[in-house]
């Protein structure tokens, strides 16, 4: 017992600060990663909160192929054990005192096809232990054909809560500077093309960036 | 005889997956998506529920929640999910063994969806899909519910696709 | 078995009587004819239990008026529909949490005010809200039933005439609309 014990102890910080490396902002289910060896298609974005409000907790966007269930998904996270790369820090919006927003840059290989762009989903773990999420209710329709070989820019999206329980995504385009960081984690990237998909279907979940909140050039 | 027990109550337990009557609808995959539709579902439950599937299987360009625009189809759904649970004392006798003997959990789907346009029918379609299920402490039944309704959205989406790829135009019933 | 018996029937009996919170009873108010096809959604929203059934018991009671012929879940872009939600009011306060130290049976005085808001919208657009208020006094004990289950019952009672009276929603016609109307 005492050598259990003892055994446990020694693993114990080990797998603490493994679990503290940063995890892949791209999540991609077994039916859609592309085989060793087939075509691939790459989708490229970032995702984050645009400041430190409630938006700051752990987030994605879902994606799925058409016609199916199998899914992807893009999230950024904040937490103790389980977070994102820090790719981005940056102040947005008139008050430059403010407390940065944070963005993950994702790269996500995907098997060429049809795909939608469907829900998004905030979750927290409460502080009596509970869960919580948000998603969309009536789930929206943004479709998008991927064709292997190629890499495609959907764009930033950078969250805001407007209050507790009203969460939305701000969408804009900074393909240059997400492209850089792109190509630090995955250097065989095909050339960035930008995808433009019209996010109007989206909304109100997902709204394009407002001119206060674009970066200073 | 504790053993044979064990692996006999396993074995029952493990065979207690859900069936459809509704085999799950084959949809072509690669048509063009089809135009926006306003679906309203006479179903507080599930209304949302059937109009996500709808969107999900990837036949509509745009399914929205309530009434349709000039020139755009219109769905009515009439949906009946009845939930069909085992009896009192059974249920009783089931949280007696906390909800280790298995319980009937059926669900019975019945649905009408009328396709219109301006006011006017152009086709009603009708579905049934009958779920029967034994759920225990382990194993509620919820996906196969889900399924269930599923499964109706996936029928009326396939046939819809295929009046379309049939290039009849929906004619009014005279 | 004597004293099982006596056990069960006590059991029985405290069941009966103590604190079960009564279901509400049906709505004051009948439809005469009902509404076109519509949406309602009842807040909160939330997922708790105890919402669930708040939302279900709220829900049931207008349904059953029979003034829906056909009713969606949601708050759509076009169409009608009926948001009915409970700002927040006052209710039991700590003082009658703390009465759970004599099991309940001391009859803790408090008062409430329980409101509710029904909001007629078309086309996403608001057309008129109605608000409804009770307030009093009441006792937090096992043999008291809480006033908000009878409160809710008046107050939706009450919105249900003021939306009929109000004319915003149009009614299901005589002829009744083709593949609209319950034919069940």
């Amino acid at each position: 017992m005492s050598g259990l014990l003892r055994a446990f102890a020694r693993l114990l910080p080990l797998a603490l600060l493994t679990g503290c490396a940063a995890k892949s902002p791209a999540l991609v289910s077994e039916a859609l990663q592309p085989a060793a060896g087939g075509p691939v298609t790459y989708l490229v974005g970032s995702i984050g909160p645009l400041g430190r409000d409630s938006a700051y907790t752990n987030q994605r966007i879902l994606l799925r192929k058409r016609g199916a269930q199998d899914g992807a998904a893009a999230w950024w996270g904040f937490a103790e054990v389980a977070h994102t790369p820090k790719d981005i820090e940056e102040v947005r919006g008139p008050d430059k005192q403010a407390l940065p927003g944070e963005a993950s840059v994702f790269v996500m290989p995907l098997k060429p096809g049809d795909y939608e762009f469907y829900d998004f989903q905030f979750f927290w773990n409460g502080y009596n232990g509970g869960y919580s999420s948000i998603r969309a209710r009536e789930q929206f329709l943004v479709p998008m054909h991927l064709e292997a070989g190629k890499a495609y820019y959907i764009g930033e999206f950078r969250s805001r809560c407007l209050g507790p329980s009203a969460c939305l995504f701000f969408h804009g385009d900074q393909q240059p500077r997400d492209e850089v960081i792109a190509r630090r984690y995955t250097p065989a990237l095909p050339p960035l093309q930008a995808l433009n998909l019209n996010m109007a279907p989206a909304f109100p979940f997902v709204m394009p960036l407002p001119q206060a909140a674009q970066p200073a050039k | 005889m504790k053993k044979t027990l064990f692996l006999s109550a396993s074995l029952l337990l493990a065979g207690c997956a859900g069936t459809q009557t509704l085999p799950d609808p084959h949809i072509e995959a690669g048509q063009d998506y089809l135009p926006p539709i306003a679906v309203m579902v006479d179903s507080l439950e599930h209304g949302t529920e059937l109009r996500n599937y709808l969107r999900e299987s990837g036949v509509f360009s745009k399914v929205e929640n309530g009434a349709a625009g000039e020139g755009q189809t219109q769905v009515m759904v009439k949906l009946d999910a009845q939930r069909k649970v085992a009896p009192f004392p059974l249920l009783f006798l089931s949280a007696a063994t906390l909800f280790l003997l298995p319980l009937q959990s059926d669900l019975d789907t019945k649905a009408d969806f009328i396709v219109m346009r301006d006011g006017k029918v152009l086709k009603r379609y009708h579905y049934e899909n009958y779920m029967a299920k034994y759920a225990w402490l382990l194993d509620l039944g919820v996906p196969e519910r889900e399924e269930n309704i599923r499964r109706v959205a996936r029928a009326f989406a396939r046939d819809m696709q295929a009046a379309n790829l049939a290039s009849k135009p929906l004619e009014a019933q005279r | 078995m004597n004293k099982l018996v006596k056990a069960a029937l006590m059991a029985a009996g405290l069941a009966l009587l103590g604190g079960c919170n009564p279901s509400m009873k049906p709505l004051g108010y009948h439809a005469q004819k009902p509404y076109v096809p519509m949406s309602l959604l009842v807040l909160p929203d939330g997922y708790t239990r105890f919402d669930v059934q708040e939302r279900d018991e709220l829900t049931t009671a207008v349904r059953s008026s029979g003034a829906f012929s056909f009713v969606d879940h949601g708050l759509p872009r076009k169409g009608y529909a009926l948001v009915i939600s409970q700002p927040p009011g006052e209710g039991a306060g700590f003082l009658v949490a703390l009465n759970a130290l004599t099991l309940l049976t001391f009859p803790m005085p408090y008062s409430y005010v329980h409101n509710l808001t029904g909001k007629v919208y078309k086309d996403g657009e608001l057309l008129r809200t109605f608000s409804y208020k009770r307030e009093g006094m009441s006792v937090g004990a096992w043999y008291v039933p809480p006033p908000i289950t009878e409160n809710q019952r008046q107050m939706l009672t009450e919105l249900m005439r003021d939306v009929e009276a109000s004319a915003l929603i149009p009614h299901v016609d005589d002829a009744g609309q083709v593949g609209l109307v319950d034919q069940r």
